[in-house]
């Protein structure tokens, strides 16, 4: 029999190669053989002993017959192993037992009815043990598949519920922005318009993560741009930015804000809380397969050995690319020298090129 | 009060620092105010040498927050918190009848505040209240954070990779350090098995063995021998990695 590996089980049904778990068959069967030799002693055919070994060269060989059927067939048809394995071993076994016994094949065949009615007696009960624990054997395998469809389920749900949490707009990002335009509206009413459309044109395309559209990378580049510019205004010195694209973004298309959530994380955790503030620098480049996309800052960094729950943004990316793209496409951590952190998305550009 | 009322006011963002001293001017005329700050360590200098009468601090600022900015203060200075969004702090400071304001700031709720705090002639709110509130919340926000590790710093060949756990399949004991197998990679980190045991997801990771800690995702099979022992194979590498007893239990039928 194969080996059985469920989907997401990760652990192998391993009892049929398990030794213990042949010995307790066995034994159960030997127990099952010892109760219908006396059974049959009590209806007075025989002596005991006749009927032990009858009864045991019958449920022995039955038994052995089914589970090399199993080995061979596997273990989810025992309907036919059983079908088979039963006649057979009986067809094995009482000759055995009649040898044993010193009984000549010639009174077996004369005795025909006699014979008939304890084989009868004998094989349905031993089917019907086997049959029922089998069943009992097959409903758990079913409930154990339907949990684990269950659980895949709710996995799925879960992973709806972080895409629709990934698409949501940071409530930081958006009240500081709006405060931001009130405060330029009597000062630089012009800043304030183009903070405002600024603010618009991200959101819409906050929508378009959500509802998982695609976007050209040259208008990836415009919003990014609108974004970065919108903080620029808020940090002042505190930031600087550049954008380096030596790539051809009307030819490409990208998921929309596929970079944004790399730039806020580089911002957010990299530059914000550094009472300096830094830069942070995207480019876009190419090689032969890939289209490479790298955010870098001079911000925080991960800091020392191994990080405890940083960039949680990144890690959403990661697994929206995985999700979008497959496990081919990688995303590398990396400092930046003297401090920072640089994310590298490499995609191959058959995966993104619109022709 | 009979001196001139006195103020700071901090925001890392300079416009707002600007548009709330606008809008203070017009609704306070008499209110002075003494100085800005851009980030918590300035705020905390301010409040300690012009002891202000009050200190407008935003709550998200670098270097400090707002927050902790307030338990530090030991003068008369009374805390007025604004905040864009911090969902835990608005309940809590509800709840606890502490004044905050909210940006975008309305010029109608800004006048509210400052009635209360020209009427007021006692210390508001509560200090120590007050900063057992604070101590509260910076926990709070401190827990916040995932408490499980997703990246982790190791050489390779004298050369640093940030790994993602994802894609690590399995950590081995290696004396006094680890290695970390990684799509058929191997790195070594100066943290013991122990300690990543208590920060890794137990739901992803599987300690099975005083060594060695598995990603369950890289589980390709467990196989169990004659005595009961299972051995876990991991995808991509060919010995197997032993299960010891206490462990057994994980691999198990239902």
């Amino acid at each position: 029999m194969s080996r059985k590996v469920l989907d997401d089980s990760y652990v192998t049904s391993v009892k049929y190669y398990d030794l213990r778990h042949h010995l307790k068959n066995y034994g159960f069967t030997v127990a099952m053989c010892c109760v219908i030799a006396l059974f049959l002693w009590l209806l007075g055919s025989n002596s005991f002993l006749s009927n032990l070994s009858f009864s045991l060269f019958i449920g022995l060989s039955v038994h052995t017959i089914s589970v090399l059927f199993m080995y061979r067939f596997g273990v989810e048809r025992f309907g036919l192993i059983y079908g088979a394995s039963v006649p057979l071993g009986v067809l094995i076994g009482y000759p055995l037992g009649a040898i044993v016994n010193g009984i000549p094949m010639s009174d077996i065949v004369s005795d025909i009815s006699s014979t008939l009615v304890s084989l009868g007696i004998i094989s349905s009960i031993a089917s019907y043990f086997a049959y029922s624990y089998y069943t009992l054997m097959a409903t758990r395998e079913k409930l154990r598949q339907e949990e684990l469809r269950s659980l895949k389920n709710e996995k799925a749900m879960v992973e709806t519920q972080l895409r629709l949490l990934q698409s949501q707009i940071e409530p930081h990002f958006l009240f500081n922005t709006l405060s931001h335009v009130i405060s330029l509206m009597s000062v630089d009413a012009s800043r304030a318009e183009h903070m405002l459309l600024a603010l618009t044109k991200f959101l819409r395309a906050t929508l378009k993560r959500s509802r998982n559209e695609s976007n050209r990378l040259s208008d990836e580049v415009r919003l990014l741009e609108d974004y970065l510019s919108i903080l620029k205004i808020r940090m002042g010195e505190r930031l600087e930015y550049v954008i380096d694209v030596q790539v051809n973004a009307d030819k490409i298309r990208l998921p929309a804000l596929l970079i944004q959530p790399l730039v806020e994380n580089a911002i957010v955790h990299g530059i914000e809380s550094r009472e300096a503030g830094g830069e942070v620098k995207i480019s876009l480049f190419q090689d032969e397969i890939d289209l490479v996309i790298c955010v870098t800052d001079n911000g925080d960094g991960l800091g020392d050995e191994p990080a405890l729950g940083q960039g949680i943004g990144i890690s959403n990316v990661k697994e929206r690319l995985r999700i979008l793209f497959g496990p081919d496409v990688r995303l590398e951590l990396a400092d930046s020298l003297p401090h920072g952190l640089t994310v590298t998305i490499r995609i191959p550009l058959s995966e993104v090129s619109n022709v | 009060m009979f001196n001139t009322p006195t103020a700071i006011v901090a925001d890392d963002e300079t416009n707002l620092n600007v548009y709330l001293c606008q809008l203070l001017g017009t609704l306070w005329p008499e209110l002075s105010i003494v100085g800005t700050a851009a980030n918590g360590k300035e705020a905390t200098d301010l409040i300690k040498r012009l002891e202000p009468d009050f200190a407008f601090l935003d709550i998200k600022m670098p270097v400090a927050t707002g927050l902790e900015v307030a338990i530090g203060i030991t003068g008369k200075t009374q805390v007025v918190f604004v905040t864009a969004y911090d969902e835990f702090a608005i309940e809590a400071f509800e709840s606890a009848a502490i004044d905050y304001l909210l940006k975008p700031v309305e010029s109608d709720r800004l006048a509210k505040t400052v009635a209360r705090l020209k009427s007021e002639s006692v210390a508001y709110p509560d200090r120590e209240k007050l900063v057992e509130l604070v101590a509260q919340l910076v926990a709070k926000t401190g827990d916040s954070n995932p408490q499980y590790l997703s990246w982790i710093r190791a050489g390779l060949q004298g050369e640093t990779k940030i790994i993602s756990v994802d894609d690590i399949d399995y950590f081995k004991a290696d004396h006094k350090y680890t290695s970390i197998f990684a799509g058929g990679a191997e790195h070594l980190i100066r943290k013991s098995i122990k300690d990543l045991a208590q920060e890794l997801d137990p739901q992803k990771f599987w300690q099975i063995h005083r060594s060695s800690i598995v990603n369950v995702q890289s589980i390709e099979v467990a196989r169990k021998d004659f005595r009961g022992r299972y051995t876990v194979f991991v995808k991509g590498i060919k010995n197997g990695l032993k299960v010891s007893d206490p462990y057994s239990y994980l691999f198990r039928q239902m």
